[in-house]
């Protein structure tokens, strides 16, 4: 066995001091300039070429790129540059030279060309349908009543000022209408086993009491149900049936009870011309057989209460982001009408940014979308109430998407007012208006603004539930979201192989990037697949 | 029409997009009465599954035969609707969308009442245009199953290695002699640190490599034409006057007496004319540099191993490709010619990238910090940022990657030099990336002064130190900075694949880098189908983002590469047989070579005479109905906008009031979607306006206009994209401007004011272009009738 070090600038050790101590246990290293640049691909190549049997230490993206296919026998190549120190770094590779052949081919997997993507978001779905689109089966997995996911909840998106609900309808109608994408909502992942090419994914079909195969979704039923409770797709703000659709463009557009709160009074079942309902409905096991896992499970908003000093929470004039999209758009709990949800007339605004984001206490980083969005949400509100007075606290801003610095400029030239300093507190007035105690770093000097509602810009967080994998669940960083396998070259894939990350689940970020990605690790997964395939 | 009218009017309230301004309960009560109509409603969202739904009942219950939905663009929403048609068993282009979104609701909302007349009035025109609406044939074509990617740096690389490793062929063509493209100049990426020669040099090896991917280094895209599935691209190549056998000895160079600054390094080092780019870039080999070359031809007889060639010849080489991946880049900003200039030309001020080269241990100093030969040791350095970016005028977007660019230099420079004080100018710092924070929290704890504040000036004081002024906002008053190095953190700019704007018509966006279908939910398409965008041409993008982007532009193609064929859109020309005279005039139209002559019995191509009839060959027309827009006999039937649909539709805009209305025509491409964009942005103009959108402006005949005029019209506008180079058809707009020309003198003698006739070139960006000029027409309406309303 021989030996070639790849001269590798991320080699963190002394390498000639590495081939010092190789040497002196009876091995002979070449130490060459990096394999991936011109010189040492030249001299590599030169040595390889010579008979016997080669050891390569250099990193996995060389053994991926596969740079000596033209040898008859392609040299095994060992990392070294995840090791601590350079002894370790000498035994793992000792440990190669002396141990020669190499390592035992795992029996491959037979390989099963289906993906599950879990999260019906704007993430999931586009992941969904490249896949499907490229020829191979999909399971689109949501535990939601509908696909759709944030987005769906959206008054607007920036910086064009899109309807949300509207450009993402389509997209989600097109999802259901794929013959080669079967939906399943309202679905509950149980257990995920197997590796890249072939998973067993147990899946439970939580019952919705309405039978799916017949209702249209007319929505007769709702009408009849005497059950009044808080819609939380509304985030809590509208009332809705106990049996509903959760929202009017849902899809699949179908009736659920939520067994729950339900009475049992049946008379949603005389109002069903269809019979499409069922009390006695079980859940159902579905058992998928996939070669690749897409994690499109998006990010949680942050929960503002727990930062108390803004009074979420307490004071109703307070509402998070969120919130006040479902309340600014048309099929929220006020029709669109810029008024708080007690009835008051909003006048003045505050936006309050970082609220949870680059805070050592809660979210380390920054969450990226907030900025724009708030502006974004400052300048309908003035489309709604042109003379309002709205105004944004922030630390920086961070304005960094395709035509976002244009959007910024709209919102100043339109009165928006952008204070720097972030309020230390809020609290109420008599009058239930929320006062905002803050220091103007800019204008220096303490003050306070009175506003009839403050909108805290939560930052995003990863879920807390984690997916049931059996071997090597994906790696999670310190903030919970999933890691990539590497930040800047392997940005679509987590770290167990074959199962790959989309949007949200894997950091903050908006939607165009969400669906970038999405349709990146589509590509992925049709590269992985197409690996397997070659090498079976 | 054959069969009766049976037409389905859906008036979308689009939340409160459209609701807020207009009425569409009183609109769907009215629109009930129009002749044809069997049903006629309005819904909350028309897309959403369930609006969609009550239109699939209705087609069943009443045998609809014709559908006309008031919405949003066409632009958004038309295929919806025609995949609803499909799957109603009727062929999708019975189906006519009246835009009163865009163009209604979002740009009259300070006149409620005036814009629901006009909503009124574009259903009318909607109606009069879907009764002529006929089924059309399906197209569809073979879809050739390689693809072609225009660019070599990481974007272009991911993306040809994901197609490549899905086992379709790639071309990849690299204007530069070397792949790799700007990561070439990287020494670090942040936020790890890791080098950019470990992250990119793999991919770089990995595509040269690759038995599935043609390399075409020295190569420019010079001519495109086909479509979806079946491109001809021809590309020309650089003489290749260093053969492949050059083992990089060097003698060449050696003995080359011309020396200029090598761009590679930022001009801090020369290069010969022959010279080799990068040491650490494939493909590995000598160029010669033709711009300062002499031909002296020294370095012929000093090349050992005879691999130079002066007297090689450019070449060009056609390819047929189904999908094509535009991955051009962007270029730093160069100070230069800019109002940085006088900084940037002092001495120890620097820009990021050239401070990137001289920390690379491949660079000019081998990773030393030498300028002009010496070292320094910079006791006080400063790095300012937003150079180039976030501008009042010229760059106005923020560049993206300048902010953690300019922590991870500061924090390398102090790890090198403990000692030195880096401070920051900034405005905002912008790390919004999920471990870019952390390297804003380790630059304060390393003890980098962060100054938010504006500097206004750089200059040299007596004893050759930097002085820098600014402005400390947060500390209040002007700051002066005595300094012994400056860093300049430069944004980036598009550039250099601004050709292709031309080669592929390709459209670019305000900020001048290339345009996405759909912001949000198209961030990898073009408006041009089969052609996908990736990396930072389409906008400032970190690698990570780059990478990610790049692998979804090759998911788009390879779902386009997953089937055989794909259908095209079945909006083209026919010709009347009857109506022909066989004048020919449609063949000097036709930019595509898509009419022919034939003998009117036989189908045989023949001499032009009066038994000729003209023909159009399918495959090759594009729609766009230039020669429709100038056919003397209205023979030619431009499917979807023919002449008796426009007739109609000028009728009904025009039915009330003439004199108050503005007829604009508008081409489907640029202006259309300029007009799209004043809605979207809420830039209000007159009600007065009545668009009627064709595919091309070539495609307007005067007959419409003396129609309009006959009918009063106040005013007509035609619109079409900037010439020479936006159309999408090659040059319609410029026809379109030979017909207006040749129009005014007639309006004259007719006794028409021919300034009531204008022509304007607005792109799909500029809204605000579009506003100004219907509002300047506005202005020209008859005043007295103002006041009324």
């Amino acid at each position: 066995m021989k030996l070639l070090i790849c001269r590798c600038p991320e080699i963190p050790f002394d390498l000639p001091e590495m081939v010092r101590q190789l040497a002196d246990a009876g091995w002979r290293a070449h130490l060459i300039p990096p394999l991936c640049t011109p010189g040492g691909l030249k001299q590599a190549s030169t040595l390889l070429g010579k008979p016997g049997e080669w050891l390569l230490a250099a990193c996995e993206a060389a053994a991926q790129a596969r740079l000596f296919r033209h040898l008859r026998k392609e040299p095994q190549v060992i990392e070294v540059r995840g090791c601590a120190a350079l002894e370790e770094a000498v035994g793992v590779i000792r440990l190669a030279l002396e141990s020669p052949g190499r390592p035992p081919q795992a029996t491959l997997p037979s390989l099963h060309q289906a993906v599950l993507v879990i999260g019906g978001g704007v993430g999931g779905c586009q992941a969904a349908l490249d896949l499907a689109n490229a020829g191979l089966q999909v399971y689109l997995a949501d535990s939601s009543l509908s696909i759709g996911g944030t987005m769906a909840q959206l008054d607007k998106t920036f910086p064009t000022l899109d309807c949300s609900i509207c450009i993402l309808g389509p997209k989600l109608v097109e999802v259901s209408a794929h013959d080669r994408i079967e939906l399943l909502t309202y679905a509950q992942i149980d257990k995920i086993s197997g590796q890249a090419g072939s998973f067993h994914v147990d899946v439970t079909l939580k019952p919705r009491y309405v039978d799916m195969s017949k209702c249209v979704g007319c929505g007769a039923c709702a009408e009849v149900c005497p059950v009044i409770v808080p819609s939380r797709w509304n985030l809590g703000l509208k009332p809705r049936k106990c049996i509903r659709i959760i929202f009017e463009q849902s899809v699949p557009l179908r009736s659920t009870i939520e067994r729950e709160f339900c009475i049992d009074c049946r008379m949603c079942a005389e109002a069903c011309d269809r019979k499409a309902i069922n009390l006695e409905d079980a859940p159902r096991s579905r058992h998928l057989q996939v070669g690749a896992i897409v994690l499109a499970t998006g990010a949680r908003p942050f929960d503002p209460s727990i930062k108390s000093e803004y009074g979420y929470g307490r004071i109703p004039a307070v509402i998070t982001n969120l919130e006040y999209e479902r309340l600014i758009c048309a099929t929220g709990p006020t029709q669109g009408s810029l008024i708080t949800v007690q009835g008051r007339e909003v006048k003045s605004l505050a936006f309050i940014q970082c609220v949870g984001s680059r805070d050592r206490r809660f979210l380390p980083y920054c969450s990226g979308y907030c900025c724009t969005a708030s502006i974004k949400e400052a300048v309908i509100a003035l489309e709604h109430h042109p003379g309002a007075q709205v105004t944004i606290f922030y630390n920086d801003l961070r304005t960094l998407g395709k035509g976002f610095e244009e959007l910024y400029r709209r919102a100043q030239r339109a009165g928006v007012r952008f204070i720097k300093g972030l309020p230390g507190l809020i609290r109420e007035d008599g009058d239930g208006r929320a006062v905002v105690c803050y220091e103007d770093l800019l204008q220096r000097g303490r003050r306070e603004l009175i506003v009839d509602l403050a909108v805290l810009a939560v930052g995003l967080q990863a879920p807390s539930a984690s997916l049931p994998f059996q071997d090597a669940p994906p790696e999670r960083d310190a903030s919970g979201f999933y890691r990539t396998r590497h930040a800047i070259l392997h940005p679509l894939e987590s770290a167990t192989p074959g199962v790959f990350l989309a949007g949200t689940s894997q950091g903050p970020k908006d939607i165009s990037e969400t669906v970038c990605q999405a349709s990146g690790a589509a590509a992925r997964v049709m590269a992985l697949f197409a690996a397997l395939r070659k090498a079976r | 029409m054959t069969e009766e009218l049976r037409l389905g009017i859906y008036i979308c309230h689009c939340g409160l997009n459209i609701a807020a301004v207009l009425d569409p309960e009183a609109l769907a009560a009215q629109g009930k009465k129009l002749p044809g109509v069997r049903v006629c409603r309005h819904h909350l969202y028309t897309c959403s599954e369930a609006g969609q739904l009550e239109i699939k009942k209705d087609i069943k219950k009443h045998r609809l035969n014709r559908l006309l939905v008031a919405a949003c663009s066409p632009k958004l929403h038309e295929a919806t609707f025609r995949r609803l048609l499909v799957e109603s068993g009727l062929n999708p282009y019975l189906l006519e969308m009246v835009n009163i979104r865009e163009q209604c609701s979002w740009v009259h909302a300070q006149e409620p009442q005036a814009a629901q007349i006009k909503a009124l009035e574009l259903i009318k025109m909607g109606l009069a245009k879907v009764r002529f609406a006929q089924p059309l044939p399906t197209r569809r074509v073979p879809v050739t199953r390689q693809a072609l990617v225009i660019g070599g740096g990481p974007a272009g690389l991911r993306t040809a290695l994901d197609i490549a490793d899905a086992g379709f062929p790639v071309v990849l063509v690299e204007r530069g002699p070397i792949l790799g493209g700007m990561a070439n100049k990287l020494h670090r990426t942040f936020p790890q640190g890791e080098t950019a020669l470990s992250l990119i040099n793999p991919l770089m090896a990995a595509v040269t490599f690759h038995p599935g991917i043609r390399v075409l280094t020295a190569g420019e895209v010079t001519e495109v034409s086909g479509y979806v599935g079946n491109f001809q691209v021809t590309v020309r190549r650089e003489p290749e006057m260093v053969t492949a056998g050059c083992d990089l000895c060097g003698e060449c160079a050696q003995v080359c007496p011309q020396v200029v600054p090598g761009e590679m390094e930022e001009g801090l080092s020369p290069r010969q004319a022959i010279y080799l780019p990068s040491p650490r870039a494939f493909p590995a080999r000598y160029v010669v540099d033709r711009e300062h070359c002499d031909g002296c031809g020294r370095c012929v007889p000093a090349c050992p191993r005879q691999a130079l060639d002066l007297a090689a010849v450019a070449t060009h080489e056609t390819l047929s490709v189904g999908a094509m991946v535009v991955a051009t880049g962007f270029l730093p900003f160069e100070p230069r010619g800019s109002r940085w200039e006088s900084w940037a030309a002092l001495d120890k001020v620097l820009t990021t990238v050239a401070l990137e080269r001289l920390l690379d241990p491949y660079g000019p100093t081998a990773g030393k910090l030498l300028l002009s030969g010496s070292a320094i040791d910079p006791r006080d350095l400063a790095f300012v940022l937003c150079v180039g970016s976030r501008e009042e005028e010229g760059n106005r977007y923020c560049s993206r990657v300048c902010c953690p660019t300019a922590l991870k230099q500061a924090l390398e420079l102090k790890d090198r030099f403990p000692e030195a004080r880096i401070r920051i100018y900034y405005r905002d710092v912008r790390t919004t990336k999920k471990d870019w924070e952390e390297l804003y929290t380790r630059a304060r704890q390393a003890g980098i002064l962060f100054i938010r504040g504006e500097v206004t000036g750089i200059s040299r004081d007596a004893d050759g130190g930097l002085v820098l002024r600014a402005k400390n906002e947060l500390m209040g008053g002007e700051w002066e900075d005595r300094l012994d190095l400056v860093v300049l953190a430069v944004g980036m700019t598009p550039g250099n694949g601004l050709s292709l704007k031309e080669v592929l018509r390709l459209p670019t966006g305000n900020d001048g880098f290339f345009l996405e279908a759909h912001s949000k939910l198209r961030p990898l398409e073009t408006v041009l189908d089969g052609v996908f965008l990736a990396g930072a041409c389409q906008g400032p993008k970190d690698l990570a983002e780059t990478l990610a982007q790049a692998s979804g532009a090759a998911a788009k193609v390879l779902g386009l590469f997953a089937h055989e064929a794909i259908i095209l859109d079945s909006v083209i020309c026919t010709v009347d047989q009857e109506k022909c005279v066989g004048c020919g005039t449609c063949l000097q139209e036709c930019s595509y070579q898509a009419v022919e002559l034939v003998e009117s019995g036989q189908g045989r191509p023949h001499h032009r005479g009066k038994d000729q009839k003209a023909r159009i060959i399918e495959a090759a027309c594009k729609g766009c109905g230039a020669c429709a827009g100038a056919c003397p006999s209205g023979a030619i039937i431009a499917r979807g906008f023919t002449d008796e649909m426009i007739f109609h539709q000028i009728d009904a805009a025009l039915a009330a009031e003439p004199e108050k209305k503005i007829l604009v025509f508008c081409c489907n491409w640029c202006s259309y979607a300029g007009a799209d964009f004043a809605g979207v942005s809420r830039f209000q103009y007159s009600p007065a306006i009545r668009i009627i959108r064709t595919m091309c402006a070539g495609r307007i005949h005067p007959k419409f206009i003396l129609h309009a005029f006959k009918l009063g019209a106040g005013q007509v506008l035609v619109s079409g994209c900037h010439p020479p180079g936006d159309c999408h058809y090659l040059s319609g707009n410029l026809k379109a401007q030979t017909r207006l020309d040749k129009l005014r003198p007639k309006l004259e003698k007719k006794g028409i004011d021919p300034a009531r006739l204008r022509l304007e070139w607005i792109s799909a960006t500029e809204g605000r272009a579009f506003q100004r000029v219907v509002q300047e027409m506005a202005g020209q309406l008859p005043k007295a009738e103002k006041g009324e309303g």
